[in-house]
């Protein structure tokens, strides 16, 4: 019964502090996460284009080929993306094709014992972005006109950056004829994560 | 029911895909359109016999050294091989056309001549890869033959001219064909 006296004491010690603080503090932690967050804008050409127009999402070649010979033109067009990512990140070219692949290619195979044409235009892709080039490089085929499918190229970014994404589109001429027909091909661009 | 409730939580989450916006892509189409061509180019020999041959542009000319024996005044045998550099980038059709149907006079006399013949003929063969076709004359002016090549080709057209000896005098004078060669694109 004299234990339990005591206990009953102490407790009401606690309960009323006799002895206050000339100060007093209290920490609050503020939290908050800025997500990755990556944009590009629409493009728009920069610098002269050969051989090429763009409008909308389509670059047109105006003569793939010549209407004399079937030789392969030279072709150059650059696209311009207004770009951010706040975070390391990769940027990443993307042909769906592996190239320009002839949508009647089947129906226009040369004839055995022919000599050489180009059955399928390559072209590169060159990227300029946080002071760095990349590229993606498909070639021309005289052996086949299927398409070898998607051909990828990445890199990476250290840090955040904003600002243009150059994306120079070209072909290189060549004296080899090609194949009539309509050529088409789907480049993907991207920052973030890779392609 | 468990399946029902597992494929709408799926929906959900393709819908509001939460990494949405650490990614920008776009996509640019490229393209371009090549147009149907078919060449002729330089013309060469690689052999004849009593025949001989001259470049010129867009026409060239094959003489025949000795166009008739000159004790019997028949014809004799002439052939000449020649090769054209040629390209066609699709499907397309090779003709040979002879304008006169024959080597015939240019100035042929106004009366009968009986016994003598007063045309030649010859045949022309064009071979290219994958396809061959022969002309032969029998006085038919704008007389062709023709062969349809199913694809893109090139290289040397061959296109050999024979001349055969004949057995008839000719009618003196100055004998003379145009033959084309042709390479037209099948639309």
């Amino acid at each position: 019964m004299k234990k339990l006296v005591l206990l009953a004491a102490g407790a009401a010690l606690l309960a009323g502090p006799a002895f206050a603080a000339p100060s007093a503090s209290n920490d609050i932690t503020i939290n908050g996460t800025a997500p990755q967050v990556c944009t590009l804008g629409n493009p728009n050409t920069t610098g002269s284009a050969t051989n090429a127009t763009f409008a909308g999402t389509t670059v047109s070649v105006t003569a793939l080929a010549s209407a004399t010979d079937a030789s392969l033109n030279q072709t150059s067009v650059t696209l311009r993306y207004a770009g951010m990512c706040n975070y390391a990140h990769n940027v990443g070219l993307k042909s769906a094709n592996g190239g320009l692949v002839n949508a009647s290619g089947a129906a226009n195979a040369p004839v055995a014992g022919s000599g050489t044409f180009i059955q399928r235009v390559g072209y590169t892709a060159t990227a300029n972005w946080a002071g760095a080039n990349d590229v993606l490089a498909t070639s021309n085929s005289t052996t086949s006109y299927v398409a070898p499918g998607v051909v990828k190229a990445n890199w990476s970014v250290a840090g955040a950056n904003q600002g243009n994404l150059d994306v120079n589109v070209a072909i290189a001429s060549s004296s080899t004829p090609v194949v009539a027909g309509t050529y088409g091909d789907t480049l993907t661009v991207g920052i973030g994560a890779a392609l | 029911m468990k399946r029902l409730a597992l494929t709408t939580g799926l929906i959900v989450a393709a819908a509001c895909p939460a990494w949405a916006d650490d990614s920008a892509i776009k996509e640019q189409t490229l393209g371009g359109v090549v147009p149907n061509v078919c060449r002729l180019g330089a013309v060469s020999q690689s052999s004849g016999d009593n025949a001989s041959f001259a470049v010129g542009g867009a026409s060239s000319t094959v003489t025949v050294t000795t166009f008739a024996d000159p004790n019997t005044a028949q014809a004799r045998a002439a052939s000449i091989n020649l090769g054209i550099q040629g390209v066609c980038n699709r499907s397309h059709t090779i003709r040979l056309l002879s304008e006169r149907g024959g080597l015939t006079l240019d100035q042929p006399p106004a009366g009968a001549t009986p016994g003598f013949a007063r045309r030649v003929d010859y045949t022309a063969v064009a071979g290219w890869p994958g396809a061959q076709t022969t002309l032969t004359t029998a006085g038919a002016a704008g007389a062709a033959a023709t062969v349809d090549v199913s694809g893109p080709s090139s290289g040397d057209l061959l296109l050999s001219i024979a001349i055969p000896s004949g057995s008839t005098a000719l009618v003196a004078g100055d004998y003379r064909d145009r033959l084309t060669v042709e390479l037209l694109a099948n639309m």
